[in-house]
């Protein structure tokens, strides 16, 4: 009887940890991000110069499962110039099944360098949109909100 | 067999919160994309698209342009308030600027682009070829208050692509001319 509950009470626990553990390890497995090949959408590549100051913007979502079937989403955002430009990443949005995802807003202000990764949402068949408004700025000598769409 | 309990309980919540999260996101099947920016509807958009080929007339394209460009200086360069000494970035005659105080001074239609450039210095990149419509509108004739009034050049540049509508890519800009370049 005791080696029965000795079983008994190995699998349960056995059966406990897979419930924690697998769906962890699932989770994990399907956070990694995909190669540059798989499926992918890209807003243009959006730049531009004044006084010898150069700047660019881009969004680039990606989709698990080449974008057939029930697949996850998640995109980057970049945003970069030379010197010392100062940029405002105002707003970088979207959307999936028309449902704003959050959060929205990466809140980077007043620095040289912007660049992040959403994570991935999901799983789901919808399609998704995203975009991004930019403010770049030198104080005295330019101005540019930059908007990109994908 | 308390904790037992407690783990296989723990156990159940988090398979009942992965099976939650999976349906909440499963159920936004064939949902509907939305257009991003504002004004700009997808449902309205719609002719039928052949790659290559002019979809919209240069009228229907200016018309849906515009819009967008006013837009979006009202959101930017043209917000009251919000530009320091004077209330705004750019000003006409002691007003902030709209963009009817801006001629348009480019308006063209780009098959399959893989690149599109604006006479105002801005460019967009596409990964595949696009029918792209560019329009810029500029002035000469603004200030900036919180630049203690100087002369400037406001430039707006819309990138839309024909057939659906959809907006791209826009700059509102302000530049001093008088401002030293950068030299490296």
């Amino acid at each position: 009887m005791k080696i029965i509950f000795r079983v008994a009470r190995k699998a349960t626990a056995l059966l406990v940890l897979a419930g924690i553990v697998l769906p962890a390890f699932a989770a994990t497995v399907m956070l990694q991000r995909p190669a540059f090949a798989d499926c992918q959408q890209n807003s243009p590549n959006d730049g531009g110069s004044a006084s010898g100051y150069t700047w660019n913007s881009y969004i680039t979502a990606y989709m698990s499962g080449n974008c057939a079937g029930s697949h996850y989403v998640g995109y980057d955002y970049y945003s970069t110039a030379n010197a010392t430009v100062w940029i405002d990443v105002d707003s970088a949005r979207v959307w999936l099944c028309g449902t704003p995802l959050t959060p929205q807003n990466p809140a980077a202000q007043q620095t040289t360098l912007v660049y992040g990764w959403s994570g991935w949402a999901g799983p789901t068949t919808c399609g998704w949109q995203a975009d991004m408004s930019t403010h770049y700025w030198k104080t005295g000598v330019f101005d540019d909100w930059t908007y990109t769409n994908i | 067999m308390n904790r037992l309990k407690t783990l296989s309980m723990l156990s159940a919540l988090a398979s009942l919160a992965v099976l939650y999260l999976a349906g909440v996101s499963g159920r936004d099947v064939a949902g509907t994309l939305v257009r991003s920016f504002p004004g700009v509807s997808a449902a309205a958009a719609s002719k039928s698209d052949v790659r290559g080929q002019q979809t919209f007339t240069q009228e229907e394209a200016l018309v849906r342009l515009t819009a967008a460009a006013d837009t979006r200086v009202r959101e930017t360069i043209g917000v009251v308030g919000d530009g320091g000494v004077g209330g705004s970035y750019a000003s006409i005659q002691g007003r902030a600027l709209a963009l009817s105080d801006l001629g348009l001074e480019e308006l063209r239609f780009s098959p399959s682009a893989l690149r599109v450039e604006s006479s105002a210095g801005t460019y967009a990149e596409f990964v595949a070829p696009t029918d792209a419509w560019i329009a810029v509108w500029t002035t000469n004739n603004a200030v900036a208050p919180d630049w203690g009034n100087v002369p400037i050049a406001v430039k707006v540049v819309v990138v839309m692509k024909d057939g659906t509508g959809e907006i791209r890519s826009m700059h509102v800009m302000r530049v001093n001319p008088a401002a030293e370049p950068l030299s490296n």
